[in-house]
Formats: C-alpha cells, structure tokens, sequence
C-alpha cells in the first residue's frame, strides 16, 4: 500500500565544526525564483523555541514552496544541536547564524540571503546581519523583542504566575554553571548580561541591511517596533495581529502572519 | 571529546519519519545489541527534543552508559512529515513505533525499552505487548484511572471558589465543574489525555488493563514514575494497584515517586532524580520476554 506523505521533501543534517556541532533542516525551494533566494530561520529562546516550533517549520514550508530555499536550524546547547543548555551565549548564537548563512548558500548556491528571526531570534539575526561580511542582504524580524531582557523577564513573570509555585528563579550551583534556573533553563549571570545588552534599537543603530517588520501582537507593539527601527531602511512592514504562537500552551500556527512573512521576502528586490 | 556520538535516523514512508540516534562513543562498547536500546516517544506535540531538553540530554547521559537512544518525531509532530495512514490516531502512531523498531533492528538493536511521558508513556505501554523486541517500558506520568486521583481533582477543583463575591454563582461553577470531571472520569482525562483521549471513555479502563495485562504476560517490565506537584496534579505511588486491582505485576513493575515534581519535570533536579531511577532500573531490570502462559 502506497501512503500518502503530507509535506514537502526535507533533509535533516548536522553542519559546522566538531567542537560546535549544529542540526538543521534543509528545505529546498520547490521552483526556482530569479537569481536563487535562501532564508535562514532563526529560533526564539527557551519555552518559546519549543512552542514556535511547529511554526517555524511550517515557514520554512511556506518558503520553499514560494520559490525560497530555507535553512531552519538550533543553535549550539538548543534543540538537537551539541552543547547543553548552560552553553548557549548570545555572541555564539549570532556566530551560529553566521555559519547556517554560509552553510545554506553553499547547498542551495542562492545568491541572495534573508535571515529572518522570530523573538530573540530577530534580534541575533539582525545582529548577526551587522558584522562585517555577514553575506545577509535583507533581514525579517518578526515579533522583535525590545530587548533580550524581555525574553527572561516574561519567563519568570510567567512562572510567578503559573500555579506550581517552585517554578519561581532558584539558584544554581556554581558547580552547575551558576546563575539562575528560570522555568526550567539554565540562565548564568553572563548570559542575562548579554540578553540584557542586546536590543533592538541598539542593533538598528548599527544594521546597514534593510528589514522586513512584521509584528502579530497589539498595535502599542507594532508602534514600539517601528520607533525602535526608525533609523532603519524598512522595506516593508505589516501589522498582523493573530495569537501568539510562542506562548505557553499554544498549539496553533498563524497562518496569515507567516504568509505576511512569505509576501514580503517573495516582493520585488 | 564527546562521549556520545548523535546522527541523523529516518525512516517509515518514504524516510518521512525523523530522529536523533545517540551511541556511545567509546570504541569498546561492545556490538550495538549487546545492550538494551532505548526509544523514545514525543510528549504530546512537543517535538523530540522533549520539553527543556530533557530526551537530550537523557539520551547522551544513557549514551556514555553504554545505551543506543532513539529520539524521533511522531508523524506530523517536530521535524517528521505527516503520513497519511488509513486508521485512528493511536493506531498510526504504533504503526510509526513499529517502523523505529524496525530501523533499530536494522541497526543490530532487538532489546528494546520504550521511554515516554505523559501521552508518550501511554503510546509505548500500548504498543509493548504487540512487539517482542520490546523488552521494558518507562512510563513517566502514564494515564492512571486511579477513583482516588479524581476524588482530589474534584476537590481542587470545587474549592476554588472560596471569594464571598462569587457565592451567588456558587451553585452553577460547582456543578461545570462536577460535569466536566466527570466527563473526564473514565479516562482520567483531568490528569492527561494524548492517544487515549481520542477513546471512548468508558473504554479506557480496560483497555489499559488488557494492555498491561498482556505485555506483563509477556514479562516485559515496567518502570513507572509519578509526580505529584500538589497543586495540579495527584499522582500518588500505589495508582496502579487502585486502579488496577486484578492486575498482578509480581516483579514486572518498580514504581517510583517524585513528590512535588511538576509533571513535565519543570526543574532540573527533578529531571536528573527521573534519570537517575530511569539508569537504576535500566541496569537491574531483569529482561527478558517470554511467550504468554496460555
């Protein structure tokens, strides 16, 4: 019996070097559009990259059907990538970024690149996107954090909320790592620093690339976004609210705001 | 040096099927079948990385022990495509373990121990009895439809409403909250749901019986953890032998409790207390499966 398979072709791999080995999977584009176009799909942070999940590959989906090879990859000490969990460092995490831009290019010889970044996946892409060589002519940020704060900051709001009480920020022991366990992930001192410095007007300040907004959230975010980006060449922007699919217990994917993403990498150059 | 070596597994229809295989390192681990193999089920919808990364890091851990681990996406769950077969949902995700453990076996591996949490400890208890390479079953938070768990539930759930502003309503909140328990009693819903759910519930009961009734038969073992975080959630150590009482597990069950864990086992120190029973067991469990006594 023949059974039908409900989704594009996929190639899981491991990429980068033996000491920071990296998983990703390679959507190819289904059809081939212009010069060669490739995206490189950065993840949120914590409980977020778990809840996203199923959204972010169904983007990445949405690309490569629309013409886009996509790369969707962990960076080191998430998802199925090398490391532990109390490795991940926000400068790291953008060097990943830098690695899956020259990986993706590599296999599907696209010429131009987008890295699009969900949360504080906007941010390290967009970071990524300032250093020097990057490759990276055009970056998506979608729902950027204000700042990589947030991303903690919203943790432990929510654990202080959330009816198992022992969820609140415990300390770890040094031995362990140090700093803080918040909702069940290691976050050091070092880490909460650099997340504490990366923010979105800061990175704008420096992003010589122009972006893509897109914000799903009320519209007091999507105006807090663009003021951050003001300095910014935006090629487009779209306000799309839909529920968040990052949220915990969220087990829904916003269609209309990945198709927002779709419209606007798919647009004239 | 890593200690543990992790590739890429597909298999199923058309290698629509995706996972992490995860082997030790050391040269003198000795052929891949000397040594029970571990695989693991997804929790739910949550793809195979398990909440907080728990199945990794597990997997690496039982890996520098000597174990193979199989972490591997569900159809339509994580990174596997979703494949089209023609029966319920419980069925097609049995039909996605047969495949694993056929890709196991391939890979030398016939000393098979399913590991789940919550829906996926159901989907393996379901599918041990139906496959002798399935030696043993971990089953973390299992569907346990214990009368006591319920009775606790209810409690929890009737006083909520302590607020003198909400006494007006008092009557109408009770009785939702009567009903929906109820509704979920057979199953024990309230503490879960997963392949189970999509179960008439009065089926449920038996069928969990019938299901471990058969796989004990066949001297698989079950390792069974609870947790009980107070406030969510009433898992107790002796569910099994309330809700199953003319079951007789002899020495085919060790059951293990984690008083004040959070069900997906939130914190750390509960994740490594969970791995360290899972090791324990793994090394003392007597395996061994046999044909049924007719």
């Amino acid at each position: 019996m023949t059974l039908a398979i409900d989704a594009p072709v996929t190639t899981p791999f491991f990429f980068g070097d033996r000491g920071r080995r990296l998983y990703g999977v390679y959507h190819p584009a289904a059809r081939r559009s212009g010069p060669g176009r490739a995206a490189v799909l950065c993840n949120p942070w914590g409980h977020e990259y778990f809840q996203a999940h199923r959204s972010v590959r169904l983007l990445a989906d949405m690309l490569a059907g629309a013409g886009v090879h996509a790369l969707r990859f962990d960076y080191f000490g998430t998802g199925d990538s090398g490391g532990d969990l109390a490795d991940g460092d926000i400068g790291g995490w953008c060097d990943d970024i830098l690695v899956a831009v020259e990986e993706l290019g590599d296999i599907s010889g696209a010429r131009r690149m987008t890295v699009a970044g969900l949360r504080m996946g906007a941010l390290l892409a967009a970071s990524a996107a300032t250093r020097r060589g990057s490759g990276i002519a055009e970056v998506v940020l979608w729902d950027p954090l204000l700042t990589g704060a947030d991303s903690v900051e919203e943790v432990i709001e929510f654990a202080a909320r959330h009816a198992y009480a022992k969820l609140l920020p415990a300390a770890r022991q040094q031995g362990a790592g140090g700093g803080h366990e918040v909702f069940g992930f290691p976050v050091s001192e070092a880490f909460r620093r650099e997340a504490a410095a990366l923010s979105l007007t800061g990175v704008a300040g420096t992003l010589t690339v122009p972006a893509h907004l897109v914000v799903s959230g009320e519209a007091r975010d999507f105006a807090a976004a663009k003021d951050a980006l003001s300095h910014v060449t935006l090629a487009s922007v779209a306000h799309v609210p839909a529920a968040p699919p990052w949220m915990p217990g969220a087990h829904f994917v916003p269609r209309t705001v990945l198709a927002a993403i779709v419209d606007a990498m798919t647009g004239p150059v | 040096m890593s200690r543990t070596v992790e590739s890429i597994a597909q298999f199923g229809p058309k290698r629509a099927l995706i996972g992490i295989l995860t082997a030790p390192a050391a040269p003198d681990a000795g052929s891949p079948g000397d040594r029970t193999a571990v695989v693991v089920v997804n929790t739910g919808i949550t793809h195979r990385p398990g909440h907080h990364r728990i199945f990794v890091q597990w997997a690496r851990e039982m890996a520098e022990a000597g174990h193979h681990v199989l972490r591997f996406d569900l159809s339509g769950v994580g990174d596997s495509a979703s494949v089209a077969r023609p029966m319920d949902l419980l069925s097609a995700a049995q039909a996605d373990l047969r495949d694993a453990l056929d890709w196991m076996e391939a890979a030398g591996h016939r000393r098979i121990v399913l590991l789940g949490i919550c829906s996926g400890a159901d989907q393996g208890v379901a599918y041990a009895a139906t496959d002798p390479r399935v030696l043993g079953v971990v089953a973390i938070d299992p569907t346990v439809p214990s009368l006591r768990s319920l009775r606790l539930e209810l409690w929890r759930r009737l006083t909520r409403y302590t607020r003198p502003s909400a006494a007006r309503r008092i009557p109408g909140m009770m009785l939702r909250q009567v009903r929906k328990v109820g509704r979920a009693a057979p199953a024990q819903t309230v503490l879960g749901g997963g392949p189970l759910a999509t179960m008439p519930p009065m089926r449920v009961r038996p069928f969990l019986r019938d299901v471990y009734g058969a796989a004990v038969a066949h001297g698989v073992q079950f390792l069974a953890v609870f947790t009980s975080d107070t406030a969510t959630r009433h898992g107790y150590r002796r569910m099994f032998a309330d809700a199953f009482p003319d079951l007789h597990f002899d020495g085919n069950l060790r059951l293990c409790f984690l008083d004040g864990a959070h069900h997906l086992l939130v914190r750390e120190q509960d994740r490594s207390l969970a791995l360290d029973m899972v090791r324990d067991w793994l090394d003392s469990a007597a395996f061994g499966r046999s044909s049924p006594t007719p």
